[in-house]
């Protein structure tokens, strides 16, 4: 009631107040704020090493922060584990993914949606593809390459792969971690098309080097620069924004 | 998929036709083989789904076999009971092992699994009063039911096939389960299955109890086919033993074991009319297999079926997972 400006700030999807990470003497992070609204398509950009996979790995609970706090929805996560995040609602790809190479696509694709309990040791494991899961994966293209051992995708399928699992789980925050890395022109544009029909209410944070997709798809960017936020502002801000060209020119560019 | 099914019904026709045809010795080589067959399915659950390599899967078995033995003989308990006791103890002999290994990875696990499995061997010769030390317990004999006695070799084959085999098929669909699929994908991303919302530990334990149990049949059969239960099945002789059957069958595949104890105790029954070197002829077995065969006898077989019968191109379902 006595909010200052409740219609100024909705509760974020996810508030990252003063992070910090050193490996050893190297400091990637040393006082990272960052604040996304529910819905927002956000993208995250930063020269190579900057910290944005460091980054992703301190909201997705893989690496413990050496301070500050994470709030998800509301809610102080900074202590939760991996999994308890992904139930949450957390979901996220990663800049080099592996999966389970040995076995098929259809069989990682039976894998994807943990609910935090043991898996059936009895049914077999193709009950757990169902049409949704199946849908999503045809949008991706895995339709021709389902049958195929993971071990043997080229890299731009392995991306969709990766990015099918993530999205059938239906996560209120999906954490993109260069999603067009290693992608053919052609399926950079399937992706781009995926990613703008994403449900309004899912909030994606994305790292991504193809400036085109980032100004095409997010509502805000945010620059990490030398372990803090640089700079964040709408597409237009950030093109026309000096001290980002100078870190972009300045330094080799991703 | 077709095929599958036709390997099982022909290996159910021989395990059929052997006490039909074949004579006293021959079946009770089976029963001993079938027995170490569950122990190396136990051993396999693991280092084939999670790459775990225990070394105390007969440790479990003897824990099985030595509660057999003492409720058995020295209380005279009944068979039934006898049993039942003897699994729910060795099952909660690998719940207290499995939350002491549950977070080791590889080297960590065959040690700690090592040192388990000593602790338990020097336990049962050295705790003489319970154990009866070197000299072990005699005189474990199967119950006689409506006249039926289940210490006739043949009749003890018959319980023993139907056991195995039951529990083989189990263990068939558990490696189709999105579980069993879940134990691979702990073994080669971990940290992925995490993120995808698996409880990676609970399925690791769940995996471990479970071979814990098998293990725990197996020492049930082995102490009432020996008649005596001795130190020498927990020692590391037989854990290794068990290790290179698995290690040359192929521990990835499901009948990989079975095979693997099949073709080693045939090669130490002809062996043993020329040497008693048996750890030499092992140790070169092992040897062998690790260097001609590094997926084990049934994978050699398998692609060797497969070249035969349709030349498809798909090099792309490897034999993990799925084919027995
Ligand atoms: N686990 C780690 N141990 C040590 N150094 C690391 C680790 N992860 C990342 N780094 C280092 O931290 C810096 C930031 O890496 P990263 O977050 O991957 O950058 P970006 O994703 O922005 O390219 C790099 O210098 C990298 O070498
Ligand atoms: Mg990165």
């Amino acid at each position: 009631m006595t909010d200052a400006q409740p219609e100024m700030s909705p509760v974020p999807a996810l508030e990252v107040a003063g992070l910090a990470k050193s490996f050893g003497s190297l400091m990637v992070a040393s006082d990272v704020h960052l604040r996304v609204t529910p819905g927002e398509r956000r993208g995250l950009i930063g020269v190579n090493g900057a910290g944005k996979t460091t980054l992703f790995n301190m909201i997705a609970g893989e690496l413990k922060p050496d301070r500050g706090s994470i709030g998800f929805f509301g809610e102080d996560i900074t202590r939760d584990s991996v999994i308890q995040r992904t139930l949450k609602g957390l979901g996220r790809t990663y800049q080099v993914s592996t999966l389970v190479p040995s076995v098929t696509v259809r069989e990682n694709l039976a894998l994807a949606r943990g609910d935090g309990r043991l898996p059936s040791l009895w049914q077999p494991w193709q009950s757990r593809l169902d049409d949704d899961l199946m849908t999503t994966a045809d949008q991706l293209g895995l339709t021709p390459v389902l049958d195929e051992a993971v071990a043997n995708l080229s890299y731009g399928t392995l991306r969709q792969l990766e990015l099918a699992m993530v999205m059938a789980q239906k996560p209120r925050l999906l954490l993109l971690d260069e999603p067009a890395a290693g992608l053919s022109h052609a399926e950079r544009q399937v992706l781009q098309g995926i990613l703008q029909d994403l449900p309004q209410e899912v909030t994606l944070l994305m790292i991504e080097h193809d400036m085109e997709m980032v100004l095409a798809l997010s509502d805000r960017i945010s620059v990490l620069h030398q372990g803090e936020m640089f700079a964040e502002g709408t597409p237009e801000e950030i093109s026309a924004h000096q001290g980002v060209r100078d870190i972009y020119l300045g330094r080799a560019n991703g | 998929m077709k095929r599958e099914y036709l390997i099982i019904l022909a290996l159910l026709a021989v395990l059929v036709a052997w006490p039909l045809l074949m004579g006293n010795y021959a079946v009770s080589q089976a029963n001993r083989a079938m027995i170490y067959a569950l122990a190396a399915l136990s051993f396999s659950l693991l280092a084939g789904r999670l790459g775990w390599f225990s070394l105390c899967q007969t440790t479990f078995a003897g824990i099985s076999g030595y509660t057999v033995a003492i409720l058995g003989v020295r209380f005279g308990l009944p068979f039934p009971l006898v049993v039942t006791l003897a699994l729910l103890l060795t099952t909660l002999s690998a719940v207290i092992f499995g939350l002491l290994t549950v977070r080791s990875r590889k080297v960590g696990f065959l040690m700690l699994t090592l040192a388990l499995g000593q602790m338990v061997w020097a336990l049962s010769f050295q705790w003489v009063d319970v154990t009866g030390g070197y000299n072990g317990i005699a005189g474990v004999r199967m119950p006689v039911y409506g006249g039926i006695d289940f210490n006739a070799t043949r009749v003890f084959y018959v319980l023993v096939t139907t056991v195995t085999v039951a529990i083989f098929l189990a263990v068939w669909r558990l490696y189709r389960s999105p579980f069993g699929l879940l134990l691979l994908g702990i073994q080669e991303n971990e940290q992925r299955m995490r993120a995808l919302g698996h409880p990676v530990a609970l399925a690791r334990f769940s995996a471990f109890v479970l071979a814990g149990a098998i293990a725990g049949v197996a020492g049930v059969f082995l102490v009432y086919d020996m008649g005596i239960m001795s130190p020498s099945p927990l020692g590391l002789g037989h854990a290794v033993w068990v290790l290179t059957a698995a290690v040359l069958g192929g521990y990835r595949s499901l009948l990989g074991p079975a095979l693997g104890v099949a073709v080693l105790i045939t090669l130490e029954t002809l062996v043993a009319q020329y040497t008693d070197r048996h750890m030499m002829v092992i140790g070169l077995v092992l040897l062998l297999s690790i260097l001609l065969m590094p997926r084990g006898l049934a994978d050699v077989l398998e692609q060797r079926f497969k070249r035969k019968s349709k030349p498809q191109a798909s090099a792309t379902t490897t034999t993990q997972g799925e084919e027995p």
